[in-house]
């Protein structure tokens, strides 16, 4: 099955046996056959476009510069994502033609954001994805792949084995994107917040729930602005701060996408790196401007 | 039944104070100076409140140190334990060690943010309140 079983024993402390085994989740029979001849990697049904630019998923900043050094200079277009969840958030906005996943990063790791992408519907269903990792052994490959990665690339890169994976990756040198007209199949995006349901948790008093949502708008507004002028002084604590009480504050309106964006920007807060913070911060702006808008079209008439 | 909601959170504290309405008069504190100082004149008016609503992560002092604070008051007051407040911990805080060890610090239970009011329900029967 392409795995692997290994142990390591310390004499009068105990000992640990491991296996590994490459899985692939599937969502229908169909895959469940398209993946049951594959030695572990990932299989691609289609591949992606091979002129789209390449998405570097990297949180050290001198990692992402050498990286984009080595494809830059071979003719590559690169977009960069500092975490997981900015890498998701780069995907649904566009396509790429191969991603390059850092496994070890703040807020979301490569391997969760790979399943995530692999659980999407769309390109990122099939497109290739190498994790970058600084572990050559055979259980960080296995491991790359049961969380659906095509393989491992190994830090530090070394530019000729590194561009030369790339470029049989994508089967043959860098060619112009012919298709930048091309428009991601997007899902929905969730109504900023449950109205229905809040009413029913403020007692069915509509008129107060209305007041609170008015008084938080205003409320998480001014917090914004507080926050934004704690990340340019790179106050990580501050922002941590400000994003807890946004988060707790929307949830309790069942305003759930504005409190999961807050929720990334207070664990990005409270773990004291800032890296990524302003695509974080902008998804949170983005979601509060979104309820805002909600609500008054919908309900506040 | 008097009634007192701390929580530093604009939005809980309506919310909280609303769900809790049908079970008598609330009085609503954004932090825990106001709430000791609420939670001592309604025992000199005559009127100690019967349940609290405890936030833990406040601005000024937090949550665990209010109520422990709340309850050297009844200690010094001496009040009966059966007629000592009850304290209901509010808390976002998934870490489980941390609302049990509030647990054994003169809390009656807790409840999780976001409040869900069937979940409130439940716990303020289980703790002998009725709803």
């Amino acid at each position: 099955m392409g795995g692997t079983i290994g142990f390591e024993s310390h004499l009068g402390q105990g000992s640990k046996f491991w296996f590994v085994l490459p899985f692939a989740v599937c969502d229908s029979a169909e895959d469940a056959h398209a993946l049951a001849d594959d030695r572990g990697e990932w299989k691609s049904s289609r591949s992606a476009c091979p002129s789209c630019p390449i998405l570097l998923v990297e949180d050290y900043l001198p990692n992402q510069e050498v990286a984009r050094m080595h494809l830059e200079g071979a003719g590559y277009a690169v977009d960069i994502a500092g975490d997981g969840v900015a890498a998701l958030e780069h995907c649904e906005a566009k396509e790429y033609s191969l991603v390059l996943m850092d496994i070890q990063m703040p807020v979301m790791d490569g391997y969760e954001a790979t399943r995530r992408l692999r659980r999407r519907s769309g390109w990122t269903e099939s497109v290739v994805i190498l994790g970058l990792s600084a572990n050559a052994d055979e259980k960080s490959r296995l491991e790359c792949l049961a969380a659906g990665m095509n393989g491992l690339v190994t830090k530090p890169l070394r530019r000729e084995a590194f561009l030369r994976e790339v470029a049989q990756r994508l089967s043959g040198p860098p060619k112009e994107c012919d298709c930048v007209q091309h428009t991601p199949q997007r899902e929905p995006a969730p109504l900023p917040m449950d109205y229905p349901l809040a009413v029913e948790e403020f007692a069915g008093d509509k008129p107060l729930l209305d007041s609170v949502v008015v008084g938080f708008l205003a409320t998480a507004r001014k917090q914004l602005g507080d926050m934004k002028r704690f990340i340019s002084t790179g106050d990580a604590a501050a922002i941590g701060r400000e994003a807890h009480k946004i988060k707790g504050a929307s949830a309790n309106l069942t305003a759930m996408p504005l409190s999961e964006a807050a929720e990334v920007v207070e664990e990005s807060g409270k773990s004291g790196n800032l890296q990524g913070i302003h695509d974080l911060f902008a998804r949170l702006e983005k979601e509060l401007n979104r309820l805002d808008a909600f609500v008054n079209n919908e309900y506040r008439k | 039944m008097r009634i007192l909601v701390v929580d530093d959170d604009y939005v809980s504290r309506v919310k909280l104070s609303k769900l809790l309405s049908a079970l008598g008069h609330c009085d609503a504190s954004p932090n825990g100076d106001i709430a000791l100082r609420l939670f001592e004149s309604a025992y000199t008016e005559g009127t100690p409140y019967g349940l609290v609503t405890m936030d833990i992560e406040m601005p000024d002092i937090n949550g665990k140190e209010v109520v422990a604070r709340m309850r050297e008051l009844e200690k010094s007051w001496e009040i009966a334990p059966k007629s000592a407040a009850k304290i209901l911990m509010v808390t976002a805080n998934t870490a489980v060690k941390e609302v049990f060890s509030s647990y054994d610090d003169g809390c009656d239970d807790y409840v999780m943010k976001p409040i869900k009011p069937d979940d409130l329900e439940r716990t303020l029967t289980k703790m002998g309140i009725r709803t």
